[in-house]
């Protein structure tokens, strides 16, 4: 017990500004009953919502209805109690210091129930008048369609409706499952000034082009939200470092080069127009679902695409063909990754398996070794009965000089294995190792391992030779 | 700053300083990994701790400054190429589950660990710290949250403190 209380003397010992920092990372109302741990803890939380405002309807709901549960029952008294005690709570925060002190968070995670919008708007204003440096709006919901009342805008905070420009400071902007309207594309290349980190995961957006001369990370995120309305979207974001571009059912494309992207995640519709061609100066590169068709423009290109590639991760289902390209054209390529999605090789989309008729004509199997020659680690994960020959051979290309100091640092990971579990082999070990252990187990490569350890004994004497 | 390369090999010549512990212990780290403080890479620049010097920390014991070299050596090569949104999703993934590992300690260390983030200011281990005594606090009631820190029950008197203080803010407690 006296154990216990001197550990907690010891958190009360910190200073206010690191209590408080703690505490900006709560809820307010969580922030605000710390006040009773002690005397000391009394107004520590204070000066929190002066600073940092943070609002959840989570908290106030007792068990999370599962999804089921809330399609088939309106809502019952005991969820209107929890409403209103989360809208009370929420005016409390929103209003307990007066619009005067600025703010360096606003974040605020409701659901969509039709009753809560107009008061999350009111909330939204108070926050913003506020002068956020971030600001994070999180909506849970089931559906997310284009006429949802909770429609995001800043446009009544635009300078020319003469209020003052409350958004200038705004840095940080993260917008979960928002339908985001038209016109934040215009307000935000015009009204954003100092904007670096926007994120627009889940949204639903209409937004031809997005444009920002102060942005350096941009996520655009559309999850499984299968909206295929819109045409290409612009983006002319040339100071982005940081770009990710995923599941998008828009076309995306680049006015100009990014030439500060140190690292790019693509899918396959980003890079059908050429996105990747934007991005050379990328160090790193995530390619998901990326067919050799997408990428027309690598045929026949003499000079590589990416010179400083080093690092290149390809998740599931990308051809082989995009793989080869890589292994030719990126001399500094160091570090390699090939995921495959679970299960997905019993579903007809197999492009691993299915690219060769696709890319043979452009690259015969043998015809060149690839140089690759600072490739440090390969990494390999998939499904047991995936059939993988045709990675296994583009893989086997790699110049047989290369192969012995690879042998050294190559690892694999076996799905669901631990981050450092593989241990050292070659490709084609990799790749024997992959049929040794089931899907779903930890898998070890042990050179003592005796052929009863592999489900096809063969592989052990391939290994062993 | 330069980036310096990855893993062993053609610069084996990285820069190392010196850091003496309050209990006189000293720990010889790349200068890359201990600029991760921006304290510390002032007197970096300046060409301190090198040789035979070393930079004495007065504020930090041995065992929490190995803990703290230990995260900023993870954390520096991320750091050279610009910090964390530029890491691709899978070194993300590497770094987030190495820092739950490494939150993952008795109470009093992880106190120890945020002053010294804080004196030596290393923004990555401030926050990652902070995140976790936040998490020892979300979701949960008052009487919760005294227990999960180690608070000994309220005294008759300071619960009655406490309920008048409840009474006050009811919005944060129904």
């Amino acid at each position: 017990m006296e154990e216990r209380t001197a550990v907690a003397d010891r958190l009360s010992e910190l200073p206010d500004c690191i209590l408080e920092n703690i505490l900006s990372r709560v809820t307010t109302r969580q922030a605000c009953r710390t006040s009773v741990l002690s005397r000391r803890w009394r107004h520590v939380w204070r000066a929190v919502p002066s600073r940092c405002i943070d609002i959840d309807q989570s908290e106030f709901q007792a068990s999370p209805p599962s999804a089921l549960k809330k399609l088939k029952r309106r809502r019952s008294k005991e969820e209107n109690r929890e409403v209103e005690r989360f809208m009370d709570s929420a005016d409390h925060v929103t209003t307990l210091h007066a619009s005067s002190s600025p703010l360096d968070a606003f974040r605020l995670r409701v659901n969509t129930e039709c009753a809560l919008i107009g008061a999350a708007q009111r909330w939204i204003s108070r926050g913003i008048t506020r002068r956020p440096v971030s600001f994070t709006l999180h909506c849970d919901r089931r559906y997310l369609c284009h006429n949802d009342p909770l429609q995001f805008s800043f446009s009544r905070y635009s300078r020319s409706s003469g209020t003052s420009a409350v958004l200038s400071r705004l840095r940080t902007l993260h917008l979960y499952q928002v339908v985001v309207k038209e016109d934040m594309g215009c307000f935000i290349t015009d009204e954003l000034p100092v904007l670096e980190d926007l994120q627009l995961v889940w949204c639903y957006h209409r937004f031809d082009r997005l444009a920002s001369a102060s942005l350096k990370n941009l996520v655009v995120d559309n999850g499984n939200v299968g909206f295929s309305e819109g045409a290409t979207m612009v983006l002319a974001v040339p100071r982005v470092a940081s770009l990710r571009i995923s599941n998008s059912m828009r076309p995306v494309t680049s006015e100009g080069e990014m030439p500060l992207v140190v690292a790019a995640s693509l899918t396959h519709r980003a890079c059908v127009l050429g996105l990747l061609e934007s991005v050379r100066g990328a160090i790193s590169l995530d390619l998901l679902e990326v067919s050799a068709r997408a990428l027309p423009f690598l045929q026949g290109v003499k000079d590589p695409v990416l010179p400083n590639l080093r690092t290149l991760h390809l998740y599931y289902d990308c051809d082989v063909g995009v793989l080869r390209h890589f292994l030719q054209n990126a001399q500094k390529l160091e570090r390699l990754t090939v995921r495959f999605a679970p299960g997905s090789s019993r579903t007809k989309n197999n492009r691993m398996s299915k690219s060769k008729q696709k890319t043979s004509s452009d690259h015969q199997h043998g015809t060149k070794a690839y140089e690759c020659k600072n490739v440090k680690s390969v990494g390999l994960e998939f499904d047991e009965d995936r059939d993988v020959s045709e990675l296994n051979d583009a893989l086997d290309d790699i110049s047989r000089e290369r192969v012995l100091p690879i042998e050294s640092s190559t690892t694999l990971r076996n799905r669901k294995s631990a981050m450092n579990g593989g241990a050292p082999c070659s490709p084609l070990k990799a790749w024997a190792m992959a049929h040794k252990g089931k899907v779903n187990s930890e898998v070890d490569y042990n050179p003592e391992d005796p052929p009863e350890s592999y489900t096809n004994a063969t592989v052990h004497n391939h290994l062993s030779q | 700053m330069a980036a310096p390369e990855s893993g062993d090999g053609n610069n084996g010549a990285a820069r190392m300083v010196t850091l003496i512990s309050s209990d006189n212990t000293r720990f010889e780290v790349e200068a890359a990994a201990a600029s991760l403080s921006q304290t510390l890479q002032l007197t970096i620049l300046d060409g301190g701790g090198g040789g035979g010097d070393g930079i004495p920390l007065p504020n930090v014991d041995s065992a929490t400054l190995s803990k703290v070299l230990e995260y900023c050596i993870k954390h520096a090569p991320a750091a050279a190429n610009g910090g964390a949104p530029n890491a691709t999703a899978v070194d993300r993934a590497e770094l987030e589950r190495f820092d739950n590992e490494f939150v993952n300690i008795d109470q009093s260390v992880l106190y120890s660990l945020i002053m010294a983030a804080h004196n030596l200011e290393i923004e990555g281990l401030q926050s990652l710290v902070a995140k976790k005594v936040a998490d020892m606090i979300k979701g949960k009631s008052p009487m919760e949250i005294r227990r999960t820190l180690g608070f000994p029950d309220p005294t008759p008197e300071e619960q009655a403190e406490m309920n008048a203080h409840m009474l006050e803010y009811g919005w944060a407690y129904e």
